[in-house]
């Protein structure tokens, strides 16, 4: 608990000496749950996101994890992304310190009967942790907002493929992620989140099962805090997981 | 010099006079599919100081953006059947909304009008950016850290960020010019939201007010304390007037003058949305037309209405006609139906007449007239004929001479429009221009310095 309670500090004062954001719709994995929607940030956004979840995995082992984010919308539909996740705790920290240089692409708003349609490509560096060579991901991210009248509900489909470029014996080369999420406005400050994520893991024969529920509060016009609790069902699945999280544009 | 000037702007106004058709018949859309093309918010000290200043009136603009975007899709999805009960409770929700919770954050359209954000998306995108704007321009008028006499070069600064990053910013040019381009009063939908759902439609009035006499408090205030009792007592009348609103809506011109003169491209902007908001619920409200059509109608809008290169060379076209208001003041000019945008209206229909009615009698003349007043008047008045505008002139002059096809949804008349500009031209093109407003002497100023000195010596 105490890792918990030093990172959610970390996590804010990390971010109280810049300022503005309010993104507040658009859901960013980790904040406070993992899926993702399919609109960037806008063109010239800054935004910093800090989150930092604790989970109790399968094997009974306490994992942390802090992960700090920085975003940019540096074309019109285009958003970049620079993260590096760090893991503590009495767990494998393979991993730990790589850099992730993402880039998204949204082709399209959505229509009635058309979803919002991106693609995300991932490079992950291998600084951290037993890293060796540089891992690739591509994602397709949906969105569909259900909604007549002033309901705002919105669907999300992420799916998610993953290439290690170095694997050993035990490391699958390939693997996928799967997860769907819905979204509702709860009042004017409030969004709720659910999603459930299948994914397999990087050692063979191994895969897990999580389901999330979270809030997003817009703060102030331009923060966002976020809460999140997840578990894990089937397979070697972790038995829960918590996160919080912080979303701040920056005002340079 | 002078007269060069008015000359350069008279050459400026007929570039754009004959260059509105064409933009209207390039920009027409083939595909469906649309990119999403939003962008971020001008950096800068100003950033977040209305809200850090004033928090209720932040909640009050907070409030009607919530209102704006849930009435596309409640206007949309309503049956006009039914519009005293929709009208009633809406105007019921909003009001409580406004006036009892208001919320404490922004809202985009999206959020509460779903529905016709995934069917119009281009209007939501020209509201949503001028929404930021607004935030930009009361942030840089809240800022202490910008000096007054620094307010207008950083509101300039606004005004360029948002010009030139999204393709749908809202012309700087006076109302008058872009409701000539727009060409709506004889479109078959006009005047039904103000017809059929008038204390909706009032709630908005009072939005349009409340909006430009908060910059009018600021202007008045100065950057120190002087600002916070002006905006505040401004506020406080925020009650008062929803439940009592203007049956017009007011123009910047009338209710900010000061801050017009100081920036009139940013004044005009506002404008500009406001109406554009009033037409986009008058499209929702009619209900003749499917949703694919009604998307035509407000693309074409949303583009006829926009910024176009040269515009800020009409800005300060307009002219004042309460220099000296209060905006701590309800007074009874800003309640009457009769005001500026009545005259631009009128004035638009006696620019159209020899067109479409060339044979008109007197009687006719001021039977058109009158059903104009009437129709531009929030509900329905004693001898006002059923319908739009343009259902009540057909009704008295069913040889009235339309163009073919200019009424059907994303048409438009460059002939009708290009008439009511040169008339625009012939009676505002020659007028001086609005005055600047000197930003060198801080109002309050000499009240502050005396504050800090006593301040400073106890």
């Amino acid at each position: 608990m105490k890792y918990l309670i030093l990172f959610a500090c970390i996590a804010v004062a990390g971010a109280s000496d810049v300022s503005i954001a309010g993104d507040h719709t658009n859901l960013e994995e980790g904040v406070p749950v993992r899926i993702e929607d399919a609109y960037p940030i806008g063109y010239e956004g800054r935004e910093v996101l800090v989150y930092s979840s604790y989970e109790r995995t399968g094997d009974g082992e306490d994992r942390f994890e802090l992960t700090p984010r920085l975003e940019y919308g540096f074309a019109h539909n285009w958003q970049a992304e620079f993260e590096a996740p760090f893991i503590f705790g009495g767990t494998d920290k393979t991993t730990s310190g790589n850099v992730d240089l993402s880039l998204m692409y949204n082709f399209n708003t959505e229509l009635l009967w058309v979803p919002a349609i991106s693609l995300k490509g991932t490079a992950e560096v291998p600084s951290g942790i037993d890293s060796a060579g540089v891992d690739t991901r591509a994602a397709l991210i949906l969105t569909k907002t259900l909604s007549r009248s002033t309901f705002f509900h919105r669907l999300h489909l992420n799916l998610e493929w993953r290439h290690n470029s170095s694997p050993s014996s035990e490391e699958r080369e390939d693997r996928y992620v799967a997860g769907l999420g819905y979204q509702v406005r709860l009042g004017p400050n409030n969004q709720l989140l659910a999603d459930v994520f299948r994914e397999q893991d990087l050692k063979k024969n191994k895969n897990h099962n999580v389901a999330e529920i979270g809030l997003r509060h817009q703060w102030d016009p331009l923060t966002v805090l976020a809460l999140g609790v997840g578990a894990g069902f089937a397979d070697q699945s972790p038995d829960f997981r918590i996160t919080l999280g912080l979303q701040r544009a920056l005002n340079f | 010099m002078h007269l060069a000037l008015r000359l350069l702007t008279i050459c400026v106004f007929a570039m754009g006079c004959s260059s509105a058709p064409k933009t209207i018949q390039v920009a027409r859309e083939t595909s469906p599919v649309e990119s999403r093309d939003e962008a971020s918010f001008m950096r800068g000290p100003h950033v977040n100081a209305f809200y850090g200043r004033y928090r209720m009136p932040w909640k009050h603009q907070s409030a009607i953006h919530v209102a704006h975007g849930a009435a596309h899709d409640v206007f949309e999805l309503a049956h006009l059947q039914e519009h005293e009960k929709t009208d009633e409770r809406f105007n019921a929700e909003m009001l409580e909304g406004t006036l009892k919770h208001p919320p404490k954050t922004e809202a985009e359209m999206q959020t509460y009008g779903p529905y016709i954000g995934q069917s119009i998306w281009q209007l939501y995108r020209a509201i949503d950016w001028t929404h930021i704007h607004h935030g930009a321009t009361y942030d840089v008028m809240s800022s202490d850290e910008i000096a007054w006499d620094q307010k207008k070069e950083w509101t300039d600064k606004t005004v360029r960020h948002y010009l030139e990053k999204l393709d749908v910013a809202r012309s700087p040019a006076p109302l008058d010019v872009t409701m000539r381009r727009a060409g709506v009063m004889m479109k078959p939908y006009f005047t039904y939201f103000r017809n059929y759902y008038p204390k909706s439609n009032n709630y908005f009035y009072a939005a349009h007010w409340w909006h430009p006499v908060i910059y009018e408090a600021m202007m008045l205030g100065g950057n120190g304390k002087l600002q916070d009792e002006i905006v505040r007592a401004t506020d406080e009348l925020t009650p008062a007037v929803f439940k009592d609103p203007p049956l017009r809506m007011p123009l910047s011109r009338e209710i900010m003058p000061r801050y017009a003169q100081m920036s009139p491209e940013s004044a005009n902007i506002f404008d500009n949305l406001h109406m554009l908001h009033g037409i986009a619920y008058d499209i929702m409200a009619y209900p003749n037309w499917s949703l694919d059509q009604k998307k035509a109608e407000l693309n074409r809008v949303v583009r006829a209405m926009a910024y176009q290169p040269g515009d800020e060379k009409l800005a300060r076209k307009f002219s004042i006609p309460h220099p000296e208001m209060d905006p701590r003041r309800y007074e009874a000019w800003m309640k009457t139906p009769e005001g500026s945008m009545t005259d631009i209206m009128e004035e638009m229909m006696l620019e159209m007449m020899p067109m479409m009615m060339p044979n008109i009698t007197a009687s006719q003349n001021s039977s058109v007239m009158a059903q104009l007043k009437m129709k531009l008047t929030p509900g329905m008045q004693e001898g006002e004929i059923q319908g739009s505008l343009h259902d009540a002139l057909m009704k008295i002059m069913p040889e009235i001479k339309m163009a073919k096809g200019a009424m059907e949804p994303g048409e438009s008349s460059p002939e009708m429009m290009n008439m009511m500009m040169a008339g625009w031209t012939k009676k505002h093109g020659m007028i001086p221009d609005a005055p600047m407003i000197a930003m060198d002497k801080e109002p309050g100023a000499t009240v502050r310095s005396v504050a800090l000195t006593e301040g400073g010596s106890q």
